[in-house]
């Protein structure tokens, strides 16, 4: 299991999460928050392929937190499988932070049959 | 409508070939064209041997053209026809072919549009029906993600994909 770590700027605005992807798949998601300790603290929102945009939240509230991204991708009456990667990027105040392939899931071939993905994070402030 | 399209061809060739027969033989015999010098009442008896004269030798011009142009062409449909048959159509003269060849055209080409436009039509309810069934299995997938209770973080448990 691996946590990307994110460097945030506390006094900045507000954080958002962008998942996209490279080839014509349909996608959709979650992602939750959660506290230091691993304890779940709120629901952040969904996502899926034509609304790719998730609020992580304040700057000041989503600082040291967990972040666990889930979702699935769909790739509809292909006969043969495509490459295709998924990317999570992190922004604040609209300038992107980080972007990174999901490890589980996140890129590799998909057919008609649909897969999963996982992806965790978490925002530390500099 | 490829062989309809083929015998108007084949009519209109054997027209013009015998029209020229029908121009050379006039150039023979001057009494044939009519003399423009001497205009004769249209419904004159002379008139009308002369118009029917004219009318059998292109009948047989363009016989003879037929089964000349059977003798030399390899057996297909076309050339099975009896030559008379081929002769009497081509005695209708090539300016009426030629309107019929562009009017199959026509035909044709509005046929090759219908079809372009049923294939045109035929590809966009199958792409309609893909997104349709791609909406539908995110919306599946979206439901088992609502109802998913808030997992816990180090669960590496993927979203259920079966049935989606």
């Amino acid at each position: 299991m691996s946590i990307s770590t994110i460097t945030i700027t506390a006094q900045g605005g507000p954080l958002t999460a962008i998942i996209e992807s490279n080839s014509p798949v349909a996608y959709t998601g979650a992602v939750w928050r959660y506290k230091a300790d691993k304890t779940f603290d709120q629901q952040c929102g969904f996502f899926r392929y034509d609304r790719q945009e998730v609020q992580l939240g304040a700057a000041a509230a989503a600082a040291d937190k967990l972040f666990l991204v889930k979702g699935v991708l769909i790739n509809q009456g292909a006969s043969t499988p495509i490459p295709y990667e998924l990317q999570v990027s992190i922004f604040q105040d609209g300038n992107r932070l980080y972007t990174e392939v999901p490890k589980e899931g996140g890129s590799g071939a998909i057919d008609n049959k649909a897969l999963a993905f996982i992806y965790r994070f978490k925002l530390q402030t500099s | 409508m490829n062989a309809l399209t083929e015998l108007i061809t084949l009519v209109l060739a054997i027209s013009l070939a015998g029209e020229r027969l029908v121009a050379f033989i006039k150039t023979l015999i001057p009494w044939l064209a009519g003399n423009p010098n001497v205009n004769l009442p249209s419904n004159s008896k002379e008139e009308a041997v002369r118009k029917v004269t004219v009318m059998v030798i292109a009948f047989g011009c363009c016989w003879l053209t037929a089964y000349l142009v059977k003798q030399n062409a390899e057996n297909d449909e076309l050339t099975n026809m009896p030559d008379v048959f081929l002769g009497l159509l081509a005695s209708g003269g090539s300016a009426f072919w030629t309107t019929m060849l562009g009017y199959t055209k026509a035909v044709r080409d509005i046929r090759i549009q219908q079809k372009q436009q049923e294939q045109v039509a035929t590809e966009n309810v199958v792409a309609n029906t893909a997104m349709l069934r791609t909406e539908n299995r995110i919306a599946i997938a979206t439901d088992r993600i609502c109802r998913l209770a808030p997992p816990e973080f180090n669960n590496n448990n993927l979203v259920n994909i079966n049935g989606i």
